[in-house]
């Protein structure tokens, strides 16, 4: 037994329906610093003696790079875009999440289908359609979200990027306005899901008492998993 | 002035069918013959996108497509396609020539166990053909065909990601059998129209050309496609001359 397998659609047609390990997505806004986090996650998790992986939105470097090459030509429209996530989201799922957390791990996703949700949703496209087309996406026994606002995620990305990101923004404003009213945007359609889903709002990654609470909530939830 | 989209009204023909069942053949030949009368002509094939392909091609390399994650890979193929190769020219009076339509994913995905309803979600609002055409082969011409044309299977064409069978043919046979059955039924349903793929190709041009007639007749009744009417000198058309094709 274990874990009932969730989906964003009911009953979508797994194999297993259940699992012994536990789906910790970590979401939020672009910059936030979810890659941080869920790397952080995946050290202290091992350092207690649980196995955990930390997986991303692509099945390979290769297919990255590929997705890169196309990343910010103008002539991909959004809904090609999306589907493209998707699928990559849909394959992380069947080779890497999937076979893990039937073998018992913390599986950290760094990004669920809440991300690629929320991203396609403020870019335009249809709330619903979305929904339905990340419909065979597991759904998180616990969302990490790190702590930002628009602007201090702004900060994060100029700090480590050359500029901001154009499919991270509202057309037609100057970057950083753009940048924030997307991030705003994102900041809408995540809050009714906090409500819906368990969810960790981490304000501090740097803070030690911080990160031992998330790490404690992590084993409440992950109770009787194999260390 | 602005250009007139309704003086060309463009349409959208589609063939389906199992693979081996002579779509390709015969849509090659419709383009010829369309286009030798004058009539604009756009051809586009299933799984084609130039910026999905690379990716495509890497991971049916690495058999890592789920029936969920190979259904989202084409679509994403199918609308970056859609998007923009196929609406710009429908819009400007093109005749679209399409080997595989949104039945494929139809088809194929709900063959593969996902469920009808949300593959069709997928391709929600997108333009229904003028004329849809299932070519109607049974599985061993089929395979005939594509053992004429000395042509290796693949892993995903033949099915063997859900058949289980080691035999790469003899899933070919039992998958291609089974979409058979759902082409069947969207025909039953009139979605699609059932044609004979097993004809003489000559005979088959013969009943194509007929059913396209009446779609056609636009375009017989117009002057030149690409010349802009006498009055319409600031029309953006005008600087597209028939040549530049």
């Amino acid at each position: 037994m274990g874990r009932p397998v969730r989906t964003v659609a009911p009953q979508w047609p797994y194999v297993d329906t259940y699992y012994p390990g536990l789906y910790v997505g970590v979401d939020g806004l672009d910059g936030s610093g979810r890659t941080t986090l869920a790397n952080e996650l995946h050290r202290q998790l091992q350092s207690h003696g649980y196995p955990s992986v930390v997986t991303g939105p692509f099945p390979s470097k290769k297919s990255q790079t590929q997705n890169t090459l196309n990343k910010h030509d103008r002539r991909v429209g959004d809904t090609s875009r999306h589907l493209l996530y998707a699928s990559f989201l849909a394959i992380v799922m069947h080779e890497v999440i999937l076979p893990h957390l039937r073998a018992g791990y913390i599986v950290i996703s760094d990004r669920s289908w809440i991300s690629l949700y929320a991203r396609a949703t403020a870019q335009g496209l249809d709330k619903n359609w979305v929904t339905t087309s990340l419909g065979f996406a597991l759904q998180p026994d616990l969302v990490i979200e790190p702590a930002a606002t628009p602007l201090t995620a702004a900060r994060r990305k100029l700090a480590g990027a050359e500029a901001l990101d154009p499919l991270e923004s509202v057309g037609g404003r100057s970057q950083l306005s753009g940048f924030i009213a997307f991030q705003e945007q994102i900041q809408i359609l995540l809050a009714p899901l906090r409500q819906q889903l368990p969810w960790h709002v981490v304000e501090d990654i740097k803070n030690l008492d911080q990160m031992a609470r998330i790490i404690h909530r992590i084993e409440a939830e992950s109770e009787g998993l194999p260390s | 002035m602005t250009m007139d989209h309704n003086a060309f009204r463009g349409h959208l023909i589609v063939a389906e069918g199992t693979d081996g069942s002579g779509k390709s053949t015969a849509m090659s030949l419709l383009d010829s013959w369309l286009t030798a009368q004058g009539i604009p002509v756009y051809r586009t094939a299933w799984n084609s996108s130039s910026f999905i392909k690379p990716i495509m091609r890497h991971v049916k390399k690495k058999e890592w497509l789920s029936p969920a994650a190979f259904s989202l890979l084409h679509a994403s193929d199918f609308y970056d396609r859609y998007h923009r190769l196929i609406l710009p020219r429908l819009e400007a009076g093109y005749v679209v020539l399409a080997d595989r339509w949104v039945y494929t994913a139809w088809v194929r995905d709900t063959v593969r166990g996902l469920d009808l309803p949300w593959v069709q979600s997928l391709y929600q609002g997108v333009r229904e053909p003028d004329l849809a055409i299932y070519f109607s082969a049974p599985p061993d011409v089929a395979i005939s065909r594509i053992k004429h044309a000395a042509r290796e299977l693949k892993y995903y064409e033949s099915g063997q990601d859900i058949s289980g069978l080691h035999d790469r043919w003899a899933s070919f046979l039992w998958f291609q059998e089974k979409m058979r059955q759902a082409y069947l039924a969207l025909a039953d349903q009139g979605i699609l129209q059932l044609f004979d793929a097993t004809l003489s190709i000559t005979d088959q041009q013969k009943v194509l050309r007929q059913w396209l007639r009446p779609i056609l007749e636009s375009y017989w009744q117009q002057s030149d496609f690409f010349q802009a009417p006498a009055d319409d000198t600031t029309s953006s058309i005008t600087s597209i001359k028939k040549g530049d094709f």
